[in-house]
Parts: C-alpha cells; structure tokens; sequence
C-alpha cells in the first residue's frame, strides 16, 4: 500500500498555507479600494502617525470590514462542518436546513420593532440572531422526529427546506412594512453585504466565534467518533446525547453570530467543508481549523473582488458568493449519492 | 384498459359531484371576493355593477375597476399554477413537485427584473415572454441538474436543485434591485398580490391561460399513462417524449402567466393536486380538471382571508399560501419518507 492520502504534515501545511492567503489577501485588501492607499501608508497608519484620512480610510473603513469578512468566514465554516458531521450529511449547513433563515427572521424582526439602534443593540442583535436559530434547529428537529426510528438525515434537510421557504415569506411579509431606508438594509442585509463592520460589533462577535471554535476543536475526537455513526460512538463509550446537543448548539452559535452581523451567507457554510475535506480529508482535527479557514478565504476575497472590480454600483459580497458557488453546489449534488 | 377506467360508474359520479361542488364554491368565493375588501358592500350592489353597470355610482366604480378583476386575476393564476402542478407532479412521478420549490417562479421573476431594469418602456407582452422565457431556463437547470447523476431523479435531488436554482435566480434579481433601486418594486412582486390586476392585461394572457388549460385536458389520458411509470405507458403505446415536451410547454405558459399576474406564487400547485387526490382518486382525467376548479378556489379564498385577516392592510396571497403550504409540504415528506421506508 502506498502511502495514506492525508497525512497530518500534509493537513498542517495545507492550513498554514490557507492561513498565509488569508493573510496576504487581506494586505492586498487593505490597499486596493475606491481611495489609493499605498502599502507604506498602511503602514504608517498601524505604527499610529498617519494623516487624518488614511486613519478614516484604513481603521474606519477598510480594517473592521476585512476582520468581519474573516470572522463571518470562520464562523459559517465551522457552523457548516459540525453540522455535517453530526448529521453525516453533505447537504446540511445552516443555509440548507433554514437555521440561518430563522435567525434572518429574528434580525428582521429587531429591525422592524426594535429598530433605535442604542448601545443595547450590540448585544442584543446577536443574542436575537441565536435564539431565532436555536428555534429554528430546534423545531427542525420536532418535526423531523418520529418516534421509535433514528432521525434520517434526508428527512432533516426537507424539513429545513421547507421551514426555510415559511421563514422566507414571513421576511416578505415583515419586509413589506418597511420603509424605504429600512428596506435597503434589508435587501442589502439578506443578499449579505457585511453591514455590522463597527469596531464595537467585532468586539462582540471575536470572542464569540473564537470561544466557540475553540470549543469545536477541543471535541474534535469526538466529532471524529460521532462521524462513524450514532451506534457506533455509544458502541465506543461515548455519551452520545449530551456531545451531539452541546456541538449543535455551538453549531447554530456560531452560524447566528455571523448571519447577525454579515448577512445570509447561503452557501458558505456548505462549500467550505467540502472544499477543506478535499484539502485535508475527514480527520475533524485538520477538518475544522481548514473549513473554517476556508470559509474566511472565500469571504475575504468574494469582499475583495467585490469592492475593487465596480461591478456597477455597491453590491453585497454574499451575491457574489452566491453566483460562484451555485455550481459547485450543484455539481456535488449530481454527484452525491 | 382505458374504456375500462372510463365506465366505471361510481369514479366518474364521484367526480362529477366534486367538481359541481366545486364551481358552486368558487361562484360563491367570488361574489363575497367581490363584495368584501377595504369598503364592504352588499352582494346585491355587486351584482347590478356587473350586469347593470351605472358609470356615476362609485362602488360600481370601485367593483368594476378593482374588485372584479382583482377576483378574475385569482381565478386565473390559481387555475393555472394547480394545472401546472398537477401536470409535473405526473408526468415527473414526483409528489413535491410544484413549480415555486423548482425555481421556475424565481426564474421567472428574475427575468421581469431584467424587463423592469433594462426596457424601461416594455409592454406588458413583452414582460409575458420575458417571464416565460426565465421560467423555461430555469425548469430547464433545474430538471437537467436532478436527473444528472447515478440514480436519476428522486423528490428529493429535484427539491434541492430546485432550490439551489431558486437561490442563484434570486440572488442575481437582489443584485439589480439594489443597483437599480427597484426593491420595493420587486418586493411586492415576490410576496405575490392581485391587488394590481388590470383588464387590459387580463384580456392579453386570457387566450394563452384558456389554451394552455384546454391543452393540459387534452393531454390528461397520456399524463395519467406516464404517471404509471414510462415503461409502462411506453408499452401501451405512448411517445412520452412528445407528451412530456407539450406538457413542458404547458407548465412555462402557465407558470409565466401566473408570475406576471402575480408573481411568484408557491404552494398553490403542490397542495391542490393532493387534495384533488384524495377525492377523485389517481386518474389524471379526473385530476387535472378537478385541480383547475379547486386550485382557482383556494386561490380566491386565500386572497379574500389575505384581505380580511388584518384589515385595512392586506396579507399577499403568496404569504397566506406560504402558511397553509409549508406545514402540507411537512406533511408530504414526512409520509414520503415512511413509504420510503
């Protein structure tokens, strides 16, 4: 036999590597935009004797957006891969089985009643975003629940098809009395356009995906028995229940902490698993670091390219994610079994 | 075989009964659409509107202008999109077959934004072709991308292209909403509302709905062979191919139709043949004609609940489906699922 496919020197370099792009996008990033800000400039303005304006542009401006882009990124990856993982499903990802949508609709809501943005309002957001997507997990798993036969995963992702498509007409129906200011947020928020980069939402949001990836990690090994089957895993000793409904709740966290702050992000959370197992394969200690990774390359370049090349106007990053990655979704569906 | 299924008396009453019900229950429907809304008035007003209209009183104004096209659009768009379902879900053999889960509303949709956005002066039969155009392209992904792959096409392959293909078609509309500004344009299209139907448009797509309805009856004997399977109805003598090309042809005129009208409507046709079903039996002769009289029926209730719920404001037809529409949808493939096994 030759040697194994994956290896862990491979998966360590593979996510270093995805980490320097990260990186290096994120440079190239800061310096291209609509105002030209050359790379001594930046850094000028990180050592703290920059002019007025470059400070507005790159602190004000460009920074809070890159590090929400990375974060949204982490976290929908992340979201995406345990999700899979528990449900050892290919399809499932917060946009599949409408926990993003739930938490879209409790942003809404916030928005149409709530909406005098105080300082309450940066805590309260997410916080909303997540009791929305813990309903929306929870009544998936309701009613996808029939006593006496294990839950099949196909079963859920219907469930979450066709609850998504409810949430999605309540959206409309709230959308309709907005106005017209509200309403452009809307749109703009539901295309995913990284509306919440404000240094005082990333403080709440990094400790929040951070904390929370830290937790997946620690239960990679876990996720790895988890990975073999329900049976199997009690089989090994593990306490299957209290794992699964712990992973899923930091799953749906970690999902509704970015919708809140970037937008609905469909497709992220599905591809980025798929993309990382391909670079790293299915050892959830290599598995998570890459999805999550990947989930921020994807996003922080979808935002580059999107505000360097004017595609006519401002349009949000989660559209052009949207378009990329439609046919990659379906071709691992004509694939899938 | 056929003269077989034909003569058999107790199906035939039995539907005979149901779709005398039926046309009853619209009727009804009708008037009281007609005479409750915003300002309520009694049917009698209502009806010397329509037979003797008297151009100085303004409820005959407002009945003649608003309410009873209003009420035609309902019964139009619900007819159309139940043939429609009723249509797929037979010739595909697939029970969550409907043409908003498969994308073809969004296609649709997307391509009146293209219409709103770049031919500022279109005519409303422009924006028609426009609609049905979108909608083929994307039935069109969207039944190539299910059937790829090694098993062919199950409900389910079909419910996640369908709304893959959704999302795609939607995500490109929000793009010329937002740079074009036409959000609460397009806003009101996608809830779905009759309240802005025209004479003038209604007469334009009433030849193309009134074909595409007689058509889909002419095709009810092939659709009910080829939902035994297409061996089957290959063996007796069928060309499925031409039957499922016609019956394709149906389904974008209709669905087309129903778009501009309203806009994209989901729900009406997944729900009405299952109900059909349960009173007519498996027979597409039956179906078909059945689900036109009762899909125009929900359709109509829907709107008038829509207008009545929540006073004066009114809930689109497209929520109030949404909200009967997606616990059935639960329900359907919850019960796929157990024949499955």
């Amino acid at each position: 036999m030759s040697k194994p496919r994956f290896s862990m020197q491979r998966g360590i370099f593979v996510n270093v590597l995805l980490l320097v792009m990260i990186f290096a996008i994120a440079a190239i990033s800061v310096i291209s935009g609509k105002m030209n800000v050359s790379p001594i400039d930046v850094l000028h303005v990180l050592l703290g004797n920059g002019t007025d304006q470059q400070n507005l542009i790159v602190l004000d401006f460009r920074l809070p957006r890159i590090v929400l882009a990375i974060l949204v990124g982490l976290g929908m990856g992340a979201a995406g891969v345990v999700m899979q993982s528990l449900l050892r499903n290919d399809m499932a990802s917060p946009g599949t089985l409408g926990i993003s949508a739930g938490s879209g609709l409790f942003v809404l809501f916030f928005v149409v009643y709530i909406a005098s943005v105080g300082t309450s309002s940066f805590i309260l957001l997410p916080l909303l975003a997540f009791v929305g997507g813990m309903l929306a997990a929870g009544m998936i798993f309701l009613l996808s629940y029939q006593r006496g036969r294990a839950i099949s995963p196909i079963g859920l992702i219907m469930t979450g098809v066709a609850l998504g498509s409810g949430y999605g007409a309540l959206t409309t129906f709230l959308t309709l009395k907005l106005d017209d200011s509200q309403m452009n947020f809307m749109l703009r928020w539901l295309a995913g356009s990284l509306w919440g980069d404000d240094w005082r939402y990333i403080a709440i949001l990094t400790p929040w995906i951070f904390i929370l990836l830290a937790y997946i990690f620690y239960k990679a090994r876990i996720l790895n028995t988890l990975n073999l089957g329900n049976q199997m895993a009690e089989g090994l000793g593990l306490a299957v229940k209290p794992e699964f409904l712990g992973l899923s709740i930091a799953a749906v966290a970690l999902s509704s902490g970015s919708v809140a702050l970037g937008g609905s992000f469909f497709f992220i959370g599905l591809i980025a698993p798929h993309l990382a197992r391909r670079l790293v394969g299915p050892d959830h200690k290599l598995l998570i670091p890459a999805a999550s990774l990947t989930g921020a390359l994807i996003v922080v370049l979808a935002d580059t390219i999107t505000r360097t090349i004017s595609l006519g106007g401002d349009v949000p990053t989660g559209i052009v994610i949207t378009i990329i990655s439609v046919p990659y979704f379906l071709y691992l569906l004509a694939k899938a079994n | 075989m056929t003269n077989k299924l034909l003569s058999k008396p107790r199906g035939a009453i039995n539907f005979i009964v149901y779709i005398v019900v039926g046309l009853m229950l619209t009727v009804l429907m009708s008037a009281l659409s007609i005479s409750f809304g915003a300002a309520d008035m009694r049917i009698a007003t209502a009806w010397e509107a329509i037979f003797r209209f008297d151009p100085t009183l303004r409820e005959h104004q407002i009945i003649q202008t608003l309410r009873l096209p209003r009420t035609v659009a309902d019964l139009v768009v619900g007819c159309s999109l139940a043939v429609c379902g009723a249509i797929m879900q037979g010739t595909t053999r697939n029970p969550l077959a409907d043409s908003g889960l498969m994308g073809i509303s969004s296609g649709a949709a997307f391509a009146i934004a293209l219409c709103l956005a770049f031919l500022p002066g279109y005519t409303y039969g422009q924006m028609m072709l426009f609609a049905c155009l979108g909608a083929a392209l994307a039935t069109g992904m969207t039944y190539f991308i299910a059937s790829l792959g090694k098993r062919g096409m199950t409900p389910q392959r079909l419910v996640l292209a369908g709304l893959s293909i959704s999302m795609l078609f939607s995500a490109l509309s929000q793009y010329l909403a937002i740079n074009y500004n036409l959000g609460r344009a397009l806003a009101f299209w996608t809830a779905g509302s009759t309240a802005g139907a025209k004479w003038g448009e209604l007469f334009l797509i009433f030849p193309l709905f009134v074909g595409g309805v007689l058509l889909a009856l002419a095709l009810s004997p092939s659709v009910t062979l080829l939902s035994l399977g297409e061996d089957v109805a290959g063996g007796l003598g069928i060309r499925s191919g031409l039957i499922k090309g016609l019956s394709t042809i149906i389904v974008l005129v209709l669905t087309g139709l129903s778009v501009v009208v309203v806009g994209p409507v989901g729900f009406v046709g997944l729900i009405t043949p299952h109900i059909v079903r349960y009173m007519v039996g498996v027979d597409y002769r039956y179906i078909i004609p059945a689900a036109a009289v009762y899909g125009a029926l929900l359709t109509v209730t829907a709107d008038l609940a829509g207008r009545l719920v929540n006073k004066p404001f009114e809930t689109p037809i497209g929520i109030v489906f949404s909200i009967i529409g997606v616990p059935y949808f639960l329900f359907l493939a919850r019960r796929q699922r157990r024949e499955l096994g």
